[in-house]
């Protein structure tokens, strides 16, 4: 009994000394690099904002938060290696020149990766365009350098997995050599991570718990999960700061406010580009065949539901016939159709079809005019004569008949 | 040792809970099977009362309530006596809370498809039923309690904190969020509106998961798992530090479901923020998990309870981080009101719910029957479909949230939404949602196949309805170990316990909410929002009763794509009278917010007739019976009533003339339809209901304006 109990002693202190030893002054390592990677992001976030602010910003990219969470997560994960390297480290190293020899690759690491942030904020070409479709709307540098940047992690990600894997076999082989005929406890990357006592030797943690038979071992938290557990922590007193406190971040109405002027100065140049400014004041109509048949199509989709498939009308009015209730002139219809008629039922659309469509519709729906389709609405409104025409030269059949012509004209 | 006590374990009662997880999982999986091959075949809505509106909801209660509801019954059953070393309290209140319990479930049954609802997510039974699910839980605890207190174990161990924790938290959460304003035995209004609404139903909604869906089944976990696997459990000083965090940082994270809403900002980035922090507290319950079959992984080769539960613990792990992650506002923006949500309630729902459920009856019905198995093979069977069903399931339902979100955001270089037209976003999922319900099946032909095999078992044994065992009785003292753990303290002290519990879950809830109730500057009110008009109201009311909110959000978020497509992003002060608040959480359908003169009143008739006729490819359901139904003008002045009790400002008395400005709106709608040449009687339902919709956003609309400048 006593023999038991004074072993279990001697094992908790050595298991509390290690864990002394090799994670206590990690965590202040890991702190520091927690806090410093939170600094940069914020500052490069600045910077993007700057950089960008009349387009949009780059967290609205997909692909780049996926490469950048892919990014911090390896980033993690080397450093919970890195820590682990070092407890093993501390305990398989027992000559002081190897202890160095440990410090330095670590400090080479942390060099790297202070150096790895450092680069990410010094890249300039954090450009977002609508052409550059290639990287998944990324500029070329910031994919290329992203994706270096995760290769690189990869690279001193495998090191490190190397590096422990050849520590554990030289303290294998030490245990082994020390006891050898005693049994060589297997020690497993998964314990060194969880820091979990051995199963061979969990009758020392073992408490005195025995519920129907459920024991309970009294094992350390995992460093990994409680350094993960501070992380968060962490950064949720800078989410709110950042938010909240020294107003850094955008909250969700500046940052709408933001995408707002994004888009509406990305639109401008586009139009300016293509020449697409057409508005009620200079409409003319349009004859090209292609172009008309293009606006058919627009017009089954978004129109036949209540106009009627061939125009004749429906729970909106009739516009086959020669009597509107706003003008049949093509400004007129080019205006119903921009701003619509929304008392009466028939929606705005110019947030949906941009001017130049909206004129191809116009001009499709003139040459519905005197189609004739079976089922027609009765007629409502006024009617409408194109210009110079005289409204009772229309009772004139010939006219009726030339005006008819002039529309199969433009459908041709 | 002398004074050895003889007693019984109930294992009948065990026996029914087991009978009615299995009874009630087939019935919610069924229902959830049906209403999913309605999004691909809209005529299976055959009646109104099998509408997907209605259904759905019964879908979500049946397996939240009477599956996960009568599984958590069962473990706690079986494993707080044995924890305790003691027989349940009361054999009579077991009894009654088994059976009152599946009355409830039936209420739920017969009151749900006949559209009686509250219209609030996964607490949609009406108030009868709110106050007997009230009483049943009282009589849960009550002989939780006796049992505890008269246990011959010294120490509670940590299933039995997690027990405890569910039942404190889980009463608070029901009562508060279920405060409503009976109009009718069968009608009642939430007591709090709009944002507050909000605010307290997705803090209940939320936390229903954390204490019902998660917490009582980790208790379980605790208690299967080291059973199962013959291993002690990892870590005692993990338990103890996962459950306190666990239980203290979920409260907070409700407003995660509300991300770029009308929510105040400082409630959203602590909703962000607890839930970033609940990712180590949730993972501490995986760990401990996983790591108990540490020297045990060549049993769970062989067993296949273990294989189940080994799954079904991977699954928490992965949708508690993935939750945490969906909170991040950039995240929310994608995955909500998409079916990535429903991907990920479905792998916690069937992983971790479901496999534990059927880890825990594989290995509990044999014990209690002193039997065997009937079929290992078939276990095995059910163990691969199962698995199979829930990829089946989440892939295309992943895939369907990304390609419905990208094509909602994609515009054109001229500006505009490349997709305008919301139907075709819709149709785009068609294939998805075919895989989706094979996953579904897939799961459900595994279900019936352990159905089968369990009862083959209970066939091969005979039920050992009371276990006799011995234990000597617990002394009076209660005196501590020199050097022991702290946490040992308060392991004795189950009153103490549940106090401290109650106060940990209280904080949370009590910092968002009330600021969010007393300080006017969190819900800026508009002079120009007015109360319902009555017809409107009885709209509003068809509304809720048919379920819209289960496709179609209100809630236009401060997005530019929301916007364009939309309109006007929503405010908190538009909502300040709808009791209940209707933001819904998924959009099968488009957003409505912003309905008011999108469409002429006769679209609206026309597309209740029959959703096609307006928008080719539709998948809802036609409302033709809105057409033929009648107004129940009858309970107009209750109704008013009601509102002005919760606050609402109609005149005085105006309950006693309400049903005139009622009939009066309602010719105006009448003649309006006549002049597209439709006839119908102005007191039909759908005159209400096209009032509703016609309302929808008209309050806050300015004069035309462009909404893009040219």
């Amino acid at each position: 009994m006593s023999h038991n109990s004074n072993n279990f002693l001697v094992m908790k202190k050595m298991v509390l000394e290690k864990f002394n030893r090799s994670l206590i002054p990690s965590v202040k390592y890991f702190f520091t690099a927690i806090m410093l990677l939170v600094a940069m992001s914020v500052s490069a976030q600045s910077k993007i904002i700057e950089a960008t602010y009349d387009s949009i910003s780059l967290f609205s990219n997909t692909l780049f938060v996926v490469l950048l969470i892919i990014a911090i997560l390896l980033l993690i994960a080397i450093i919970v290696l890195a820590d682990v390297l070092k407890n093993i480290s501390a305990s398989a190293m027992s000559k002081e020149t190897d202890k160095n020899k440990i410090n330095k690759i670590l400090s080479a690491t942390s060099l790297v990766f202070i150096l790895s942030t450092t680069t990410s904020q010094a890249q300039p070409t954090f450009h977002m365009t609508y052409s550059d479709t290639g990287y998944g709307g990324l500029s070329a540098g910031t994919f290329y350098f992203l994706i270096g940047l995760i290769l690189f992690e990869l690279i001193i990600f495998s090191v490190l997995v190397s590096a422990i894997k050849i520590f554990v076999k030289r303290e294998q082989k030490i245990l082994g050599e020390k006891a050898k005929k005693v049994v060589a406890p297997e020690i497993s990357i998964l314990e060194k991570l969880n820091a979990s006592v051995s199963i061979e030797k969990e009758e020392d943690i073992l408490l005195d718990h025995n519920y129907d038979g459920i024991r309970e071992l009294d094992n350390d938290l995992p460093p990994w999960w409680k350094y993960g557990f501070y992380a968060t922590i962490v950064f949720a007193f800078l989410y709110l700061i950042h938010y909240h406190v020294t107003y850094s971040g955008d909250l969700q109405l500046a940052e709408y406010d933001k995408s707002l002027i994004a888009a509406q100065e990305a639109k401008a140049e586009y139009q300016k580009l293509m020449a697409d400014n057409v508005t009620e004041n200079n409409v003319k109509v349009i004859t090209d065949k292609n172009e008309l048949e293009e606006a058919g199509k627009i017009y089954k989709q978004n129109c036949a539901a209540c106009h009627g498939q061939l125009g004749e009308g429906g729970v909106g009015p009739n516009i086959t016939d020669q009597y509107w209730l706003h003008g049949g002139s093509i400004k007129d219809i080019f205006i119903s159709i921009k701003y619509g008629w929304p008392d009466k039922g028939m929606k705005s659309w110019q947030s949906d079809l941009s001017p130049s469509k909206m004129n191809e519709l116009a001009s499709y729906i003139m040459t519905l005019s005197g189609s004739n389709p079976p089922n027609q609405k009765e007629k409502q409104g006024e009617l409408y004569v194109a210009a110079g025409l005289a409204k009772d030269s229309l009772l004139n059949d010939s006219t009726i008949v030339a005006v008819l012509d002039s529309a199969k004209v433009v459908m041709k | 040792m002398n004074n050895l006590e003889k007693f019984s374990y109930d294992n009948k009662i065990v026996k029914q809970f087991a009978y009615a997880t299995v009874l009630w999982g087939l019935v919610g999986m069924l229902v959830g099977l049906w209403v999913s091959l309605q999004l691909i075949y809209p005529t299976l809505n055959i009646f109104p009362h099998t509408s997907f509106g209605r259904l759905r909801p019964l879908h979500t209660n049946a397996v939240i309530f009477a599956f996960v509801g009568n599984g958590i019954f069962m473990g706690v059953y079986y494993s707080l006596q044995r924890l305790c070393k003691a027989r349940m309290f009361s054999d009579k209140l077991s009894k009654i809370h088994f059976w009152a319990w599946q009355l409830i479930i039936a209420a739920a049954a017969l009151t749900l498809p006949f559209g009686i609802t509250t219209g609030k997510e996964y607490a949609e039974l009406e108030w009868p039923i709110d106050i007997a699910i009230t009483l049943v839980w009282v009589i849960f605890g009550w002989n939780m309690f006796g049992t505890i207190l008269k246990r011959r174990e010294r120490h509670l161990y940590v299933g039995i904190w997690f027990y405890i924790a569910t039942f404190v938290t889980v009463a608070v959460l029901h009562i508060v969020n279920s405060f409503e304003l009976p109009v009718s035995l069968f009608k009642s209004y939430s007591w709090y509106a709009g944002v507050q609404d909000a605010l307290v139903q997705w803090w209940y909604g939320h936390n229903a998961v954390a204490f019902f869906l998660t917490t009582p089944y980790l208790g379980l976990m605790y208690y299967f798992i080291p059973k199962a696997a013959d291993r002690p459990v990892y870590s005692y000083r993990l338990s103890i530090i996962h459950f306190w965090a666990l239980i203290f940082l979920y409260i907070w994270a409700g407003p995660h479901h509300l991300l770029y809403t009308a929510l105040p900002d400082w409630a959203q980035s602590l909703g962000v923020v607890f839930s970033i922090m609940l990712i180590a507290p949730s993972w501490g319950g995986m760990i401990n998990g996983l790591l108990t079959l540490r020297g045990a992984w060549d049993k769970v080769r062989e067993s296949v309870v273990l294989k189940f539960m080994v799954v079904a613990v991977t699954a928490y792990g992965m949708a508690t981080f993935e939750g945490p992650m969906l909170s991040l506002k950039k995240v929310n923006a994608v995955a909500h009101f998409t079916d990535w949500i429903v991907a990920h309630v479905h792998v916690g729902a069937l992983g971790w719910n479901g496999f534990l459920t059927f880890g825990i009856l594989y290995w509990l019905i044999p014990k209690i029957f002193r039997t065997n198995l009937y079929s290992i093979k078939l276990a095995n069977w059910h163990f691969w479909l199962g698995s199979l069903g829930i990829l089946f399931y989440a892939v295309p339902m992943y895939w369907a949230g990304f390609t419905q979100y990208l094509m909602w955001q994609e515009f054109t270089p001229e500006g505009f939404l490349k997709y305008s037209n919301f139907l075709e976003t819709v149709t785009q999922l068609r294939s998805m949602y075919i895989m989706r319900s094979l996953g579904g099946a897939m799961y459900l032909v595994g279900f019936i196949i352990m159905a089968y095999n369990l009862i083959k078992t209970v066939k091969l044994g005979s039920l050992l309805e009371n276990e006799e065992v011995e234990a000597p009785a617990l002394l009076k003292e209660e005196k501590a170990h020199s050097g022991e753990h702290w946490h040992r303290w308060i392991e004795r002290r189950p009153i103490s316990l549940m106090f401290l519990s109650l106060i940990v879950i209280l904080i949370g809830g009590a910092i968002e909410m009330v600021p969010t109730f007393l300080v006017k500057s969190n819900i800026p009110t508009i002079a120009s929002v007015k109360p319902y008009t009555p017809l409107e109201l009885h709209g509003r009311d068809i509304y809720v009763r048919e379920g819209c909110y289960t496709c179609h959000s209100q809630m236009v978020r401060p997005l530019r794509f929301e916007t364009e497509r939309y309109g006007e992003y929503s405010k908190a002060g538009e909502f300040v009278y709808d009791h209940p608040f209707q933001w819904g959480s998924k959009r099968t359908g488009p957003d409505l917010a912003r309905l008011n003169n999108k469409y002429p009143d006769s679209w609206h008739y026309n597309h209740m007739l029959d959703p096609t006729t307006m928008s080719p490819g539709s998948i809802m359901p036609t409302y033709a019976f809105l057409l033929d139904d009648a107004i129940d003008t009858a309970s107009t002045s209750a109704k008013i009533r009601a509102m002005i009790k919760l606050g609402v400002p109609y005149p005085k008395d105006y309950d006693k003339v309400a049903n005139v400005d009622l009939i009066k709106q309602a010719n105006e709608i009448t003649e309006n339809l006549k002049k597209d040449k439709i006839e119908t009687l102005n007191d039909r339902e759908i005159i209400a209901v096209i009032a509703y919709l016609q309302r929808l956003g008209k309050d806050i609309k300015v004069n035309p304006k462009p909404t893009t400048k040219n």
